[in-house]
């Protein structure tokens, strides 16, 4: 094989590739971005919200151009119980967009982000080939060295292999890096994007035009799938979903679809929807696994970004951050090696620096017991929701009784569901895996 | 659990006066018409062997998981495999993929996301 004609091939034209492409392209590299959608988005979906902190460095100014739904200047988190819902709220005039810069974060739909994204790669100099499934990597010698695709005479050979590929990350696998997540460490979630008049949706969720809201919520909204249910308010859509284990489904004989229908019509759901009209349902998968199960991140030609590397924070809905900035760390290390002519894993170990010195393995790590226990001690997340729910009842509700004795009933009721010594030792271990 | 109506209860459909109750797009059915989709002409999911009987337990299991109800008994109590509803999630071949061989459909084709 002579030179190859590119520096970098990047599988993948979702938020981890496109970083990497516009990092690399803008960086003087001849960069090809190979990804399976006729356009990028296409294969897409989340709930979703982006981060500026993470996109800032890779697009300045990008408010002014990508396709945003709503600036997210209030996050929700409910519980329900039975009849009952819990309602903790959080709203900031900091989250707004100012003259000077963005939002904290935004509202997006992807099929209209990635290809902005995609377009802000082309700009730069990079190349997409779309349409186009990249079956397995070249090797040679134990070193990647480029892609094969399902196109005729399909090899591109490339300096360096940067996968951005997704959850799905088949071809990486084949090649063996990082294999197929066990079923109990991969979520699905379901989704719809429901329109709504703008001033309909405005005066419902009470946001004005530069305002939007998100919605998380626990508790038996998701009929004892291990996840949550989520309302995110769009422009004129609003985008509704819920999600369980993979394991969750099969286990409690429940399809996604009937729960999310059973979340669009729960008493705390159906007002705010009522009236809409379904523009599109979709599913995607999150691997859930983190630290503990990612894949070699460095090897020699080849480096592996996003979802792809596992990298997301299940409990904080985030990933497109870890992908924005994972993408562009890669990128960039990339570009190191390239520069020094050393395309070894020593010559791209910028890459493994970068993400230790980051909150990409920072969080991964400190939350990498979260997950687990959230999985042995499922029914923390059955049993509190109804304490929880049960104790404000009581405190709300007027019946003549004097809040000292109220007060003492709710603790014997408290530790009647549960013995003191297990809530104690329930809430330690909260502390321990969630306040690290 | 008292918060949940039943679904497919039309019960309140024209409740609050600006148009028809959140019942649009309510079954499955509905829910995958508004995707657009480009079908290939061939399957991208096909059975690692030719045990199709619906006794397998994986095949159950795929029934509940799968996402676009892709996965179903026949009338002739064999599975089958209703690709051309697949939204491509990967769900299957995580859960059964010693009964389910699914790739990515052929570049360009599947599904095309509108919204995302
Ligand atoms: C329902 C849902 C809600 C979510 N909500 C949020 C949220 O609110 N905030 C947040 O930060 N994160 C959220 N996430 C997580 C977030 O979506 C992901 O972490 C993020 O998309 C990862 O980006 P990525 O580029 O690594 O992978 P992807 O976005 O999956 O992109 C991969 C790209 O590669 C292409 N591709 C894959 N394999 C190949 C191949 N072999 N050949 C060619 N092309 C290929 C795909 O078509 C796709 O374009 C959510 C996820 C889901 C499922
Ligand atoms: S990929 Fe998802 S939607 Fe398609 S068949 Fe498999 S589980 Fe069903």
């Amino acid at each position: 094989m002579g030179m190859p004609a590119f520096d970098a091939v990047v599988i993948g034209a979702g938020p981890a590739g496109n970083a990497a492409a516009i990092t690399l392209a803008k960086g003087g590299a001849k960069v090809l971005q190979v990804e399976r959608g006729k356009a990028p988005g296409e294969k897409n979906l989340m709930g979703g919200v982006i981060y500026s902190s993470s996109l800032s460095p890779i697009v300045p100014n990008f408010w002014q151009s990508a396709p945003l739904e709503r600036p997210v200047t209030e996050q929700n988190y409910w519980v329900t119980d039975g009849g009952s819902v819990a309602k903790f709220g959080f709203a900031d005039s900091a989250f707004a967009e100012s003259e000077d810069g963005p939002a904290n974060a935004y509202t997006v739909l992807r099929a209209p982000f990635d290809k902005w994204m995609a377009g802000e790669a082309k700009k730069a100099g990079a190349m997409l080939l779309p349409a186009t499934v990249v079956t397995d990597l070249l090797m040679e010698e134990g070193r990647v060295v480029g892609v094969a695709t399902d196109r005729p005479n399909g090899e591109i050979p490339a300096k360096i292999v940067i996968s951005g590929e997704g959850v799905n990350a088949f071809a990486s696998w084949k090649a063996g890096f990082g294999k197929r997540p066990d079923p109990s460490e991969v979520a699905l979630v379901v989704k719809e994007v429901i329109e709504l008049p703008q001033g309909v949706l405005e005066a419902r969720f009470g946001v004005g035009a530069g305002e939007g809201k998100t919605f998380e919520i626990f508790g038996d909204i998701t009929q004892g799938c291990l996840g949550y249910a989520f309302l995110y308010t769009n422009k004129n859509t609003v985008s509704v979903g819920v999600g369980g284990l993979v394991t969750d489904f099969a286990d409690l004989k429940l399809a996604s679809y009937e729960l999310l229908e059973n979340v669009k019509n729960h008493s705390v759901v159906r007002p705010l929807l009522e009236g809409g009209k379904t523009l599109e349902y979709g599913g995607h998968l999150i691997p859930e696994g983190g630290y503990t199960s990612l894949p070699p991140l460095v090897s020699d030609g080849f480096l592996m970004t996003g979802d792809a590397a596992l990298m997301v924070n299940a409990v904080h809905r985030e990933g497109s951050n870890f992908a924005f900035a994972s993408g562009r760390m890669a990128g960039e290390a990339a570009l190191e090696a390239i520069a020094s002519d050393d395309l070894s894993a020593k010559g791209l170990s910028g890459y493994r620096t970068r993400l230790e010195d980051s909150f990409i393995l920072k969080d991964l790590k400190s939350y990498e017991g979260v997950f687990p226990f959230f999985r042995s001690r499922r029914d923390i997340m059955e049993d509190y929701p109804a304490i929880m729910t049960d104790a404000l009842r009581s405190l709300f509700t007027v019946d003549g009784t004097a809040k000292g004795q109220k007060k003492k009933d709710l603790v014997k009721a408290v530790f009647k569901a549960k013995r003191p010594l297990a809530l104690l030792s329930d809430l330690y271990k909260m502390w321990r895996v969630l306040g690290k | 659990m008292a918060g949940f109506r039943q679904v497919n209860d039309s019960s309140t459909d024209n409740e609050g006066g600006d148009a028809k109750g959140v019942t649009q797009a309510t079954t499955i059915e509905e829910k995958l018409f508004t995707i657009n989709h480009d079908h290939h002409a061939e399957t991208h999911i096909t059975c690692i062997g030719d045990d199709r009987d619906w006794g397998n337990k994986a095949f159950e299991a795929l029934q509940w998981a799968c996402p676009a109800k892709v996965y179903e008994k026949g009338e002739d109590g064999a599975l089958e495999i209703g690709w051309e509803n697949c939204i491509e999630c990967g769900t299957c071949q995580i859960l059964a993929p010693d009964h389910i061989l699914w790739v990515f459909p052929k570049g360009g084709f599947g599904i095309r996301n509108a919204h995302g």
